[in-house]
């Protein structure tokens, strides 16, 4: 890649990027608002907005040099994450019959 | 990496007197600071076979004390006493916790300091690149990087046996409260463990980023995915169990660190009594959450340590049947199904800890399913056997005794892959006898196979067929003897981690126990264990001897074999191949019809 | 002996050999921080009512952490930016601002790391709980340090509000009692079940968190110290290969942002939730 040549294409990813970083400020505003708001379900939903926007900015961003093999990992890696976390609760909520905590 | 910014300048200055002074870095660049793979993979060969010695040195010493507990142990017992004090090894007789310290570090040592660092880190590091046309992996600094993190990581642990109080006593799983509460001292053998465990986690962090970029960015030009030797695909996917499994561990030996040395409760529960007094800490943890990241890593690990073997049976059997791999899609798909089901399944190591009937039927319902690719494999490796005009030498000797000991070690899991069968078998013997025989005569005897079949490439000389064979039958005898009575005491309820052997539960006239044909299996399993010992002298002379005495070998592909790793000059000089390397065939082209000769390289147009 | 595809991408897979590597590298402490994080999720989960400490830490200080880090994503992304244009002064200019970033979030995280080792819960034997500091602010006291040290009476300065509990009355003896939650009691130390700075001992919840922040901490605290080696003696690298100079601050880069993903994630985990 000649640097001097795709200075459009690095343009257009740097505006890019500004925007993924004013999403994020606006979004940890409302995060910390909606806290000293004292409206918990409100805080959850940003915080939830705030990754969300924060992981598909990032991802659509770095698609620039970014390929299947990576993808299929990143895949695989959210999966077992998922269910790291999804299968140990479980386990802690499925409690035999009786049991007494 | 770095070789690039310091090889680049010598491109330009061109002389070949620059190039030859770059090749010729003395002794410490040579053998000890070497970022060549195949360097870094005989490190990593020797030290992981020098760490087996001594797990296994470790496991003779425990079969005495379950054979006769409470005696003076023979030659070695006063040499205990003077290395770990009267505490642990008085007058020569193994203490409890000497047992128990033992036995921790030989569950330690033989999974992360001899098996994988032998299947993953020698044959990953020496053949995998050659395997793949690559002048070397893709990282060369990072790899010297990641054998010295693995040896300080095993020098940590080594030097934890000489702490007072001696070394981890809660068993390689260093379940908790016990670990934590386990020794009174404030810096002690587990902290030691967790600080060792952290080393050998980034060593394989480093290691199998390495192999999977190497695999993915490095193959000769013409070496598409599906014309990879089955090995490769298994060092593949070996190496993103690693990458995905470990870290879980490393979270949670970072917060049983804080337990143990900042008091705090992660893992232990509201109302933990310690020797009758209630413990000094907050409470509000949960003893189940280290089980369950534990065993998030363990249970992939089992697959870390089954398929680099499966990889080296697979290519040892193509070589010397003369045919393609039956089935060679399926495999590759079969171990994909494998890594990937590996993740899912762990929590059938946990039905004793009350958990629900909902998430058990979940996992024994995995546990279940993953079986299925397993089985594919072990077929497909058998089928590739049938109308070959097999070549019985050392490797294949070793390579054949893989399939049906994994088998015996697979099937034997069923049982205790069912919740309603485990409640019977867990932690006994049993247990004991079902994962010893998928690893011991399944994975150590591939990497045997292994070690007898690259030898040549490594070093020019083939290892003794002789004493090859009376080490493969020796072996083979007293691996059976040695595990298969355990499937018996098992059933009959025998527990494991006991340093007396079950003595404690022995059957008397008034009280139901152990019968005394169970218990006197001690003994015998214990005689096994050590003959078996014995069967590996010839072993450790065969290979330094066969270093500068054995046969020299005529040509740089002794076995006939159709991978890269046979098509460059013996031993491979650093670069590993003369000229460009295009690859035009799949891996397997044994005995072609209309041909001269029974092999077709992978090199060859 | 080059390896190859280390400066330039690899025509069929697109990427050269230090992204996968990073990308690889980045797969696996999702998963370490993902480890962390189910901890967090299950430790709450089967926290007993009164015993998940919340409102402890200080949220304009968090937010103002938060800033910092993701601007400094923004200078990093510059820095990277002004390589390709073979802006050698812009990218110095830049990646020296990440740098300060870097040294302002480990001075912030380490003043709070100070307030929390100088700030207390009370565990009386009548089952009254207080929170609040000691008077001369000791570091790490616990119930141990009250029978070392022999003393028997323990000034404390009780904050307005328990976490748990409400507001803290004024107990007696207390001097002051009723000027805006600032007063002062002399609690015997017979009377003291249990005495803990919030530290990992004090409960699952800090324990968690110092193990989480610090290993955050760690992190920015090593990318940190690899791009301050591209600013200070690795700068010669753009002169010998700029190409590979170029590459190896991306993937420090790549690094740098998924440090700064992480404590998104954090930072409303901790202080909010």
């Amino acid at each position: 890649m000649n640097p001097k040549t795709d200075e459009q294409a690095l343009k257009k990813y740097l505006r890019g990027y500004f925007i993924l970083f004013g999403v994020q400020v606006l979004g940890i505003g409302l995060v910390v608002g909606a806290h000293q708001a004292h409206m918990p379900g409100m805080t959850i939903g940003a915080t939830m907005a705030l990754l969300v926007a924060s992981v598909f900015g990032g991802f659509i961003l770095h698609q620039v040099g970014r390929k299947s093999a990576l993808n299929a990992t990143f895949l695989i890696t959210a999966f077992l994450l998922m269910m790291l976390m999804l299968l140990t609760l479980v386990a802690f909520y499925d409690k035999p019959l009786g049991t007494i905590r | 990496m770095e070789a690039v910014a310091h090889a680049a300048p010598h491109h330009h200055t061109g002389g070949h007197g620059h190039e030859h002074h770059h090749h010729d870095p003395g002794f410490w660049r040579t053998y000890v600071f070497s970022t060549d793979h195949k360097v870094v993979g005989i490190q990593y060969g020797v030290t992981a076979l020098l760490f087996m010695l001594l797990g296994f040195s470790l496991m003779m010493l425990m079969r005495w004390s379950i054979a006769y507990p409470g005696q003076v142990i023979p030659v070695v017992g006063p040499l205990l006493e003077n290395i770990f004090g009267t505490d642990m090894a008085a007058r020569g007789i193994m203490s409890a916790d000497l047992y128990n310290s033992f036995g921790a570090m030989h569950g330690t040592i033989m999974v992360f300091l001899a098996v994988v660092p032998l299947a993953t880190g020698a044959f990953g590091n020496y053949v995998m690149p050659l395997q793949i046309g690559a002048p070397d992996m893709a990282f060369p600094r990072l790899n010297m990087a990641s054998y010295h993190l693995y040896f300080w990581g095993g020098l940590v642990l080594l030097a934890s046996f000489f702490l007072p109080g001696g070394s981890a006593k809660s068993g390689w799983t260093s379940y908790s409260p016990l670990a934590t509460f386990a020794d009174g001292h404030l810096i002690n053998g587990q902290t030691f463990w967790i600080m060792g465990m952290a080393l050998l986690i980034t060593s394989s962090l480093l290691g199998s980023v390495n192999i999977i970029t190497t695999i993915i960015q490095m193959r000769a030009p013409g070496l598409t995915w599906m014309r990879l030797p089955f090995f490769v695909w298994a060092q593949f996917v070996t190496a993103f169990l690693l990458l995905l499994a470990f870290p879980p561990l490393e979270a949670a030996a970072f917060m049983q660190l804080s337990d143990n040395l900042f008091g705090s409760s992660v893992f232990l529960p509201t109302g933990l009594v310690i020797n009758g007094q209630p413990a000094a800490v907050s409470g509000g943890g949960n003893p189940l959450l280290w089980q369950h990241l534990f065993w998030f890593l363990a249970h992939p690990e089992v697959y870390v340590l089954i398929l680099p073997a499966m990889g080296i049976v697979g290519e040892i059997i193509a070589n010397n049947t003369r045919k393609p791999l039956w089935g060679y899609k399926t495999l590759v798909y079969a171990v994909f199904a494998l890594g990937f089901l590996s993740f899912i399944v762990w929590a059938h190591h946990m039905y004793l800890t009350g958990m629900g009937t909902s998430i058990s039927t979940f996992f024994q319902t995995t546990t279940m399913l993953i079986s299925i690719p397993s089985v594919i494999i072990l077929t497909c490796l058998l089928m590739s056997l049938w109308g070959g005009s097999i070549r019985f030498n050392t490797p294949m000797l070793f390579a054949l005794a893989f399939l049906p000991m994994f088998a015996v070690g697979g099937l034997t899991g069923l049982p205790l892959g069912f919740s309603f069968s485990d409640m019977h078998l867990h932690d006994t013997y049993y247990v004991i006898a079902h994962f010893h025989y998928v690893v011991a005569p399944g994975t150590i005897f591939a990497l045997f196979a292994g070690v007898y079949f690259w030898f040549p490439k490594a070093t020019g000389r083939m290892m003794n067929e002789f004493w090859g064979r009376v080490h493969f039958w020796l072996s083979l005898i007293f691996m059976n003897a040695l595990f298969l009575p355990m499937f018996q005491q098992g059933m009959a309820g025998m527990l494991r981690r006991m340093y007396n052997g079950g003595a404690t539960y022995a059957a008397t006239d008034t009280e139901v126990g152990l019968p005394a044909s169970i218990l006197h299996l001690n003994v015998n399993i214990s005689h096994a264990a050590w003959f078996l010992g014995i069967a590996q002298i010839p072993f450790i002379i065969n290979f330094f001897w066969s270093i500068r005495h054995g046969q020299k070998v005529t040509s740089d592909n002794p076995w006939h074999a159709t991978t890269l790793d046979w098509q460059t000059p013996t031993p491979p000089p650093h670069g590993n191949f003369i000229g460009e390397v295009a690859v035009h065939r799949g891996p397997y082209d044994y005995s072609l019809p209309g041909q001269q000769s029974d092999f077709a390289p992978q090199n060859k147009a | 002996m080059d390896i190859p595809y280390s400066a330039t991408p690899r025509p069929d897979t697109g990427l050269y050999n230090a992204k996968v590597g990073m990308w690889l590298f980045l797969a696996s402490e999702v998963m370490l921080f993902g480890g962390l994080f189910s901890a967090y999720v299950l430790l709450r989960a089967g926290s007993e009512t009164g015993t998940w400490p919340h409102g402890l830490l200080k949220v304009w200080l968090g937010t103002l952490n938060t800033g910092v880090l993701i601007t400094s994503s923004i200078t990093v992304v510059m820095a990277w930016a002004s390589l390709k244009l073979g802006n050698l002064a812009a990218f110095k200019k830049y990646m020296a601002a990440t740098l300060i970033c870097a040294a302002v979030f480990l001075g912030i995280k380490s003043t709070e790391y100070r307030d929390k080792f100088t700030h207390y819960e009370v565990w009386l034997t009548n089952g009254q709980r207080m929170t609040g500091h000691i008077e001369g602010s000791p570091w790490l006291w616990n119930t141990q340090t009250l029978a070392a040290k022999k003393i028997d009476k323990l000034a404390f300065l009780p904050d307005a509000n328990h976490y748990a509990l409400g507001p803290i009355a004024a107990a007696h003896g207390a001097e002051g009692a009723g000027q805006g939650g600032h007063f002062k009691v002399e609690i015997a130390v017979a009377e003291i079940k249990r005495l803990s700075a919030f530290t990992p001992a004090h409960s699952p919840y800090f324990a968690i968190y110092f193990t989480m922040t610090a290993l955050h901490a760690l992190h920015v605290l090593g990318g940190a110290l690899v791009l301050a080696w591209f600013l200070g003696p690795g700068v010669g690298g753009w002169k010998k290969n700029p190409e590979l100079f170029t590459n190896r601050v991306e993937v420090s880069g790549l690094f740098w942002h998924f440090v700064d993903l992480v404590w998104i994630v954090l930072f409303p985990t901790l202080y909010l939730f």
